[in-house]
């Protein structure tokens, strides 16, 4: 968590009255104009362009290094950190046409595909070494191939999970100082750039990344609270292999048995979980990434959940609606093979239903075959943790966020899946409400907050606010509220300056990344807290990053870094939110 | 790449461990230590030997890691036109001629005309790209240009299907929120949010521009309710103005401010795609990271504009002496100054010695190594310099990894000769030309072959003008059923080399500082020594098949 106050504030000589100093131009930057105040300097960005046009952003996460310009929509590159960059250099074998029938070895459940990671949290047996030469080689390609630049230094904004073992993010500060020479390196954390890069200043980010899916509440650029659950794209990659190897063994059964003059083919589903697996890691993504989907609410839960219907106008959002409908009333009696390289032999193909390549997300992400109760804190389903999320926030707090529900990471680009969360998460709004506690006291006390949430509304629509909704997402009344005396009076407030803000609702907002987002933040020349100038931090190493934050930082706040790791964090945790 | 292959280890990064741990102290160091060519970090650290540099300043060997780079030139693969420095980045590092890559199959596209007359084809549009390899056409996303000057700026504002993109839709405000369709381009959206931040932050009092006010907040423990809600009174009770007085920046509203909502329509669309037109439909992650924003259907793939390649020079990071400096013309590929690793420490190489035809054996097999036999090769090992070297080599006595198997060199320590040129072997005398017969590699081999020779331990096999052979003798153990990579015999084998060279005192770049202590002009002999782990790649490991083999050596 973290970042909290002051993320983006300036680090120098702001430590007593950060508020003002929050914004000015980089003093460091050789171009930065003779006037130092604030708006000037940004009214003029065309003064100091030159100077930013050379920093670069890098975004480390398990899987990849993304690394391009400050300004620009998209990075320049997205350079892996798998087996296949991790070669010798001068080994051509995998050029060869026979390469992709070379034998492989079974890999076992737990460690599969470990090698296309970066790193792993569990720093147990790692060697940072490793860490070290991934970062290096990947940096250097990036240089060479892609940024088509000298090796001069410049400044580098570098966007890091802000939970991370020190060990670690003191070997990518490291890696990146030894090699490369940045002046300063800038550290972002991706919650706060995604919300940027929505054009929100609030929001519940839903990062579905490989390792974890990592849900946290933003509120005015500040991370409010984390979540995080092992449901991600590594489970779900994990699961489509599974399936594929199900019906790869399958189709050579059929093969087998069709020769042996038995017609009769049964698909084998015999092993449904495996403990070793012949698919990789590679294969099952290129299937996941391509042909990976998620059924619609209504679909999916067709027995399962009654059908309440009367119930379901007022808060089933129209998502579910229109489109759906269609795909429903014809998925039943069409369910198409779809005909998929065999992981085995890509001469060869397998064909598997199409309903079938729905299923991976169920269970990874979803959890659809599990009880509630047989699921351990960090393997929550992801609408189960969307709605903790926000049960744990203070209701206006709660309000604002969920109507800025923001996807991004590798599993927000599976079609379906956003809107399915969402009627999820809708539905069990609809089930529970706000309340921890059930049972008829509460129910009473729902229907009261309902009236009153929706007489709230009324008034807030007589204040002018518009609210354009899309088609999407819009719930027939709000949520049920608490009201707040200096909620109100702040949201007075709000109404006063800004244009009317959408809350209430469940709602989703698209958002470029944080690639983007650290892009954009650069660009507008707006710092993280967290700078870190070569010289010190390679005479100190890490510690002599925190003492250079500390005197800014210990007074306006301690940024509680990571929530997973607790209170123990407060002291020293100078480091902003990596500390 | 087959067996055999040698790799080297660039010295720059140490990734040896001690044998056994590291308590005993020895003063050969390095010789209790050992490589495992397994190990993952290995690999970034072996390259083939004309990957390798060497920089005579720190006589040592270069790897990319080790060295700087500075770019020379920077062109265009196709069209080889050279790109002035200036406009790299704004260009994106893209060719600005006519140079496009086909988004299916990364081939060059062709310009062509599809004007009706056949006549006119040469001077006359509209053009389209075409892909000599696949067949792919610009018309499959409806893309037709209508002129050659700037096909580059059109193909900007065209949408996949054809249309133009609406003009300036991103920055008036008047413009009616559009629905999202697959074709908004994150570009515009980014655009967008950059126009509306500008904005705000201009706008906007400067106390509480992007992010807001949170005075000196004691925020330790956010999960805390309470913590949350101090944010609020912090608000008026930190704030240096007036809370009434200061705008806060705002969120963005509609779309012309980069603001999308979610709308699960083209989702719903993507799926009904996928359901009927599978997986032949959808773009490969190879096609997909060739573009900005990477769609999911290969109906929404743009050709991309050639990526510009660059011509570098590189210096040693140690001593930022020059090794490599191609010339700067675009078209030559020779030059001006390029140490190679290939000049300097010898290529080694490795064949099979068979075994004699009396035994009635059957040949080494490289790629099914006979298990629990010893099996010997003949590694040579050529020496590039001017000067005679002495050669030390050592190898643990088994080869890393679980398996072990047995491995032995038969003569560890030998000399090789000097590469004298033609010019000496002319002049030079008769004995030593004699010596200089020629190194053959192709030519089979078989032990007690020419002259009964077999092998001996000590002694070296055959020895040429700059050149020695020695005997390896493996081992190897039964590998049973693993996969990949377990089978392959690689030798680690740490090769040192001595020898008297030159020092030489160099006037150009900065004058050789390092260790030699020579008088200007002067020639002196100075000894010099190198070393570094090499990989050797054997074979894979065969099966062991029947028990008839269990009889070892
Ligand atoms: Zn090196
Ligand atoms: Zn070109
Ligand atoms: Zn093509
Ligand atoms: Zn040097």
């Amino acid at each position: 968590m973290a970042t909290v106050a002051g993320y983006f504030d300036r680090k120098p000589s702001s430590s007593v009255r950060p508020g003002i100093a929050h914004l000015q131009p980089d003093p460091t930057s050789p171009h930065t104009p003779q006037q130092r105040t604030v708006s000037s300097a940004f009214s003029s960005p065309s003064i100091s362009y030159r100077a930013e046009e050379e920093a670069l952003i890098f975004e480390i996460g398990t899987r990849h290094l993304s690394a391009g310009f400050t300004g620009e929509s998209y990075p320049r590159c997205k350079l892996g950190f798998g087996p296949e960059e991790s070669g010798r250099v001068g080994d051509y074998r995998r050029w060869l046409p026979e390469y992709d029938e070379r034998p492989r070895r079974k890999q076992p459940v737990e460690t599969w595909g470990n090698d296309y990671e970066l790193w792993q949290m569990d720093m147990r047996g790692s060697d940072l070494g490793i860490i070290e030469d991934k970062i290096e080689r990947a940096v250097r390609e990036a240089f060479t191939k892609y940024l088509l630049l000298d090796p001069k230094p410049r400044r580098l904004t570098v966007i890091l999970p802000s939970i991370m073992p020190h060990q670690l993010l003191s070997t990518v500060l490291n890696t990146l100082f030894n090699n490369f020479q940045p002046p300063n390196i800038n550290l972002l954390s991706p919650p706060i750039l995604s919300t940027v890069a929505a054009g929100c200043r609030s929001g519940l980010v839903v990062d579905i990344g490989w390792r974890e899916t990592i849900i946290t509440s933003v509120y005015d650029y500040r991370e409010v609270h984390q979540f995080r659950t092992t449901r991600a794209m590594r489970m779900l990659t994990l699961e489509m292999a599974k399936l594929l190897e199900r019906y790869d063994k399958g189709t050579r059964k059929e093969e087998s048995m069709a020769t042996a003059e038995n017609p009769s083919v049964v698909q084998t589903t015999e092993d449904a979980s495996p403990t070793s697996l012949n698919v990789s890691l590679d294969q099952a993504e290129e299937v996941t990434i391509r042909m990976a989907w998620c059924n619609s609410r209504t679909n999916a839960s067709g027995t399962s959940t009654p059908e309440n219907t009367s119930d379901k106008r007022g808060l089933e959002p129209i998502n579910e609606e229109q489109p759906n409908g269609t795909i429903s009333a014809t998925h039943s009696t069409q369910d198409p093979l779809v005909s998929l390289p065999s992981p085995s032999s890509p001469r060869h193909s397998i064909s598997i239903p199409f309903s079938q390549l729905a299923q991976p997300v169920e269970a990874a992400l979803l959890a659809t075959s599990k009880r509630r109760h047989e699921l351990d804190d960090h393997e929550q389903p992801l609408h189960t943790l969307i709605y903790k999320s926000l049960l744990s926030l203070p209701p206006d707090v709660r309000s604002v966020c969920m109507s800025r529900i923001i996807f991004t990471g590798g599993g927000s680009n599976i079609p379906g899946l956003k809107a399915r969360l969402l009627s999820d998460v809708s539905a069990m709004v609809q089930e529970r409400g706000w309340d921890v506690v059930e049972g008829k006291a509460a129910d009473e006390r729902r229907r009261r907050l309902k009236e009153i949430s929706s007489n709230r509304r009324q008034a807030t629509s007589t204040t002018g606010e518009v609210l354009k909704e899309p088609s999407a997402g819009k719930l027939g009344s709000s949520m049920p509220q608490d009201t707040n005396f200096i909620d109100e009076k702040l949201q007075r407030e709000h109404e006063k300056e800004s244009k009317p803000t959408v809350s209430g609702i469940i709602r989703s907002v698209e958002t470029l990344g944080a690639w983007a987002g650290g892009s954009l933040l650069a660009n507008l020349r707006i710092k993280g807290v967290v700078e870190i100038e070569k010289d010190s931090f390679l005479q100190h190493g890490l510690a002599g990053a925190r003492k250079e934050v500390e005197t800014n930082i210990a007074q306006q706040k301690g940024y509680g870094a990571g929530m997973a790791r607790g209170m123990a964090a407060e002291r020293g945790w100078t480091l902003g939110a990596w500390a | 790449m087959s067996f055999p292959y040698t790799y080297i280890s660039c010295p720059c990064t140490d990734v040896s461990t001690p044998i056994n741990g590291s308590t005993e102290q020895n003063d050969d160091e390095e010789q209790e230590r050992t490589f495992d060519p397994r190990s993952p970090r290995a690999n970034f650290s072996l390259y083939t030997l004309e990957h390798l540099l060497y920089c005579e300043d720190c006589q040592q060997i270069r790897c990319p890691r080790c060295t700087l780079e500075e770019i020379v030139t920077w062109y265009c693969p196709n069209c080889l036109f050279e790109m002035p420095s200036s406009m790299v980045k704004s260009e994106a590092g893209r060719c600005t001629r006519n140079c496009f890559n086909c988004p299916i199959c990364i081939g060059p596209l062709a310009v062509t005309s599809v004007h009706p007359d056949p006549v006119q084809r040469s001077l006359l549009g509209p053009w389209i790209l075409s892909c000599g390899y696949c067949n792919w056409t610009s018309l499959e996303i409806g893309w037709q240009f209508k002129g050659l000057q700037d096909m580059r700026s059109e193909m900007g504002k065209l949408k996949i299907g054809g249309q133009y993109k609406a003009a300036n839709s991103k920055t008036s405000a008047s413009t009616p929120p559009t629905e999202s369709t697959p074709d908004d381009d994150p570009d515009s959206v980014f655009t967008a949010l950059r126009s509306f931040y500008n904005s705000q932050l201009s706008s906007s009092n400067a106390t509480d521009p992007l992010l807001t006010p949170s005075g000196g907040i004691n925020y330790s423990s956010p999960s805390s309710l309470a913590r949350i809600m101090s944010l609020y009174t912090g608000r008026s009770s930190y704030g240096k103005k007036d809370p009434a007085k200061s705008t806060p920046m705002r969120e963005s509203v509609d779309p012309s401010e980069g603001l999308q909502i979610f709308d699960p329509a083209s989702d719903t669309a993507a799926i009904e795609k996928l359901r009927t037109q599978g997986w032949t439909s959808t773009a490969s992650t190879a096609q997909q990271t060739e573009q900005k924003h990477p769609p999911r259907f290969t109906s929404d793939l743009r050709p991309t504009q050639a990526q510009l390649r660059t011509k570098r020079s590189k210096r040693c990071r140690t001593c930022r002496h020059i090794l490599v400096k191609p010339e700067a013309k675009v078209q030559s590929t020779r030059f001006r100054i390029r140490l190679v690793a290939l000049n300097y420490i010898p290529t080694i190489t490795l064949k099979p010695l068979q075994p004699s035809p009396s035994t009635q054996l059957p040949l080494l097999d490289l790629n099914a190594l006979p298990v629990l036999r010893a099996s010997q090769f003949l590694l040579t090992l050529k020496n590039p310099l001017f000067d005679p070297v002495k050669i030390t080599l050592g190898t643990p006595a088994h080869a890393p990894g679980k398996n072990s198997h047995k491995v032995t060199i038969l003569c560890p320590q030998f000399d090789i000769g000097p590469n004298a040129d033609q010019w000496d072997e002319a002049l030079g005398d008769n004995k030593n030309r004699r010596a200089s017969k020629l190194l053959s590699t192709s030519k089979v081999e078989y032990v007690g072959g020419e002259r009964g020779k077999v092998a001996e331990a000590g002694k070296v096999w055959e020895k040429g003008r700059n050149w020695t052979t020695v005997v390896v003798e493996v081992v190897c153990q039964d590998v049973g059923e693993d996969g990949e990579g377990e089978d392959v015999l690689e030798i680690p084998v740490f090769l040192r080399m001595e020898w008297e060279g030159d020092t030489m005192e160099r006037e150009e770049g900065g004058s050789g500082s390092g260790g030699g202590g020579g008088l200007k002009g002067e020639e002196r002999k100075e000894k010099r020594e190198l070393a570094f782990w090499v990989v050797v790649g054997v074979g894979k490991v065969g099966r062991l098949e029947g028990p008839t083999l269990a009889a070892s050596p």
